[in-house]
């Protein structure tokens, strides 16, 4: 994903996040957009792209959350970085190690999340463990759904781009 | 960029983020950072942007569902006008009473302070509800103001950013309000709980609490003014210690905000704070 694709991803969350918590207060909980935007980052394989992006992702969060600042910029930063290492060494086109990698990211994030909490302050609230098995099935499988949709639509308009060249060639 | 030096600027990273992290803890003074206020000024106007849109679509919703409802919710409203300027009068009469009284004995009043709208832009349902963002207009945003609506309290500001500011709930676990049972005038204090309730701590065994009572700010942390409605009595019971575990109800439906008010007052005197035991 270029910077330009990085930041409109990222506009793009943000505004759904936005609408999403107004129209429906529990989408939020169940869905991190922001993660989903870190993993689609670092899906590129480059791994400072992937922190970057992840350090990004998590401090924006982090202004709009209640916790301690820097929380999610420290996970999603950690997040990002081990997805893009990962993803230089998994295929990320064969679905089954897409998913792999996806669920690990937000296994990842939310032990990073729960266990930092409870290093900064041993009375933090423990999240629920259904709540936070729902942000990381919505999180992977959101996250596949796209990144599956950003190959094909890529697919498709290099086959066009391909066609359009032949068919010049011919006339 | 080598793996290497991304490791690296990795370790990096994550180093600036602990000292970040425990720089806003309470025994390093709790403060809240530059970058925050930075990236809230960077979100809060397209949270803004979002609300008008979503608030047009809504206004647009409700003007074509018809007149009917809005001539029902008029009547209604016309009635609640009838009561509430009788018991206005009622008042009116007891606060000439007070005033009256109070010049006789030389008592002056505290401040009641001023209130500005501020339109909630965010509200943070992610973490049980514990933070609000607000966006307030020339509306002079100070760190600790109070934060209120007609129903009761809701919080105080903990962060500033431009015209928008940031709000930690009463139902935050690292809040803590001074308050007052309104029937017996005993005092504790109010702190938020797990999953956004709240609890009235420090009340002895003894003390007489009762459910359905209302509970009050005191007046004493020196951020609320007292008498502002925080919530019910909804549970007591006998605690483990030597006191009552007293459960609330807020009086303040959180997720549903759409305004607030901020209360600008004079706030305690320096030398008052650091006279307090504690204080440095």
């Amino acid at each position: 994903m270029n910077t330009r694709y990085f930041f409109l991803t990222l506009l793009t969350a943000i505004l759904i996040h936005f609408a999403a918590s107004r129209l429906l207060p529990g989408f939020p909980v169940a869905v991190d957009v922001f993660l989903v935007v870190t993993i689609l980052n670092a899906l590129s394989g480059d791994s400072l792209t992937g922190l970057l992006g992840g350090l990004i992702c998590g401090l924006l969060h982090d202004a709009l959350s209640g916790e301690a600042y820097g929380l999610h910029g420290f996970a999603d930063t950690l997040v990002g970085y081990a997805t893009a290492r990962v993803a230089q060494r998994l295929a990320t086109r064969r679905i089954a190690g897409l998913l792999a990698i996806l669920l690990s990211a937000a296994v990842l994030q939310q032990a990073v999340l729960i266990l930092m909490g409870v290093a900064l302050n041993p009375d933090h609230n423990l999240p629920e463990p259904l709540w936070v098995a729902v942000r990381v099935v919505s999180g992977s499988l959101l996250g596949l759904a796209l990144y599956l949709f950003t190959l094909r639509t890529r697919d498709r308009m290099a086959e066009a781009r391909r066609n359009r060249r032949s068919r010049l060639r011919l006339e | 960029m080598d793996e290497r030096r991304t490791g690296w600027l990795l370790i990096f990273l994550l180093m600036a983020q602990l000292l970040l992290l425990a720089s806003q803890l309470p025994a390093a003074g709790g403060g809240k950072s530059r970058l925050e206020a930075g990236a809230l000024r960077t979100l809060a106007p397209v949270g803004r942007l979002v609300n008008g849109i979503v608030g047009a679509g809504h206004n647009t919703t409700e003007w074509f569902r018809g007149r009917e409802s809005l001539r029902r919710e008029n009547a209604l409203l016309l009635e609640a006008n009838r009561s509430m300027s009788l018991e206005l009068l009622h008042l009116q009469e007891l606060a000439g009473q007070v005033e009256r009284l109070s010049e006789a004995v030389s008592y002056e009043p505290p401040d009641r302070g001023t209130l500005r709208v501020a339109d909630v832009l965010y509200i943070d349902h992610a973490s049980w509800i514990r933070t609000l963002v607000v966006f307030a207009p020339k509306g002079e945003l100070m760190p600790n103001q109070a934060v209120l609506t007609s129903e009761g309290l809701v919080g105080r500001v903990v962060l500033v950013a431009g015209d928008y500011a940031k709000i930690q709930l009463i139902t935050d676990r690292a809040a803590g309000v001074g308050a007052m049972v309104q029937r017996t005038r005993r005092q504790g204090l109010v702190q938020g709980t797990s999953r956004g309730g709240l609890q009235l701590t420090y009340l002895p065994r003894q003390s007489d609490v009762r459910i359905g009572d209302r509970v009050v700010t005191s007046g004493i942390d020196g951020i609320f003014p007292r008498g502002i409605l925080i919530g019910v009595v909804v549970s007591v019971e006998t605690g483990t210690d030597l006191f009552q575990e007293i459960r609330l109800t807020s009086a303040v439906d959180f997720g549903r905000l759409d305004h607030v008010y901020m209360l600008s007052r004079a706030s305690v005197p320096e030398e008052v704070l650091e006279a307090l035991p504690g204080e440095q």
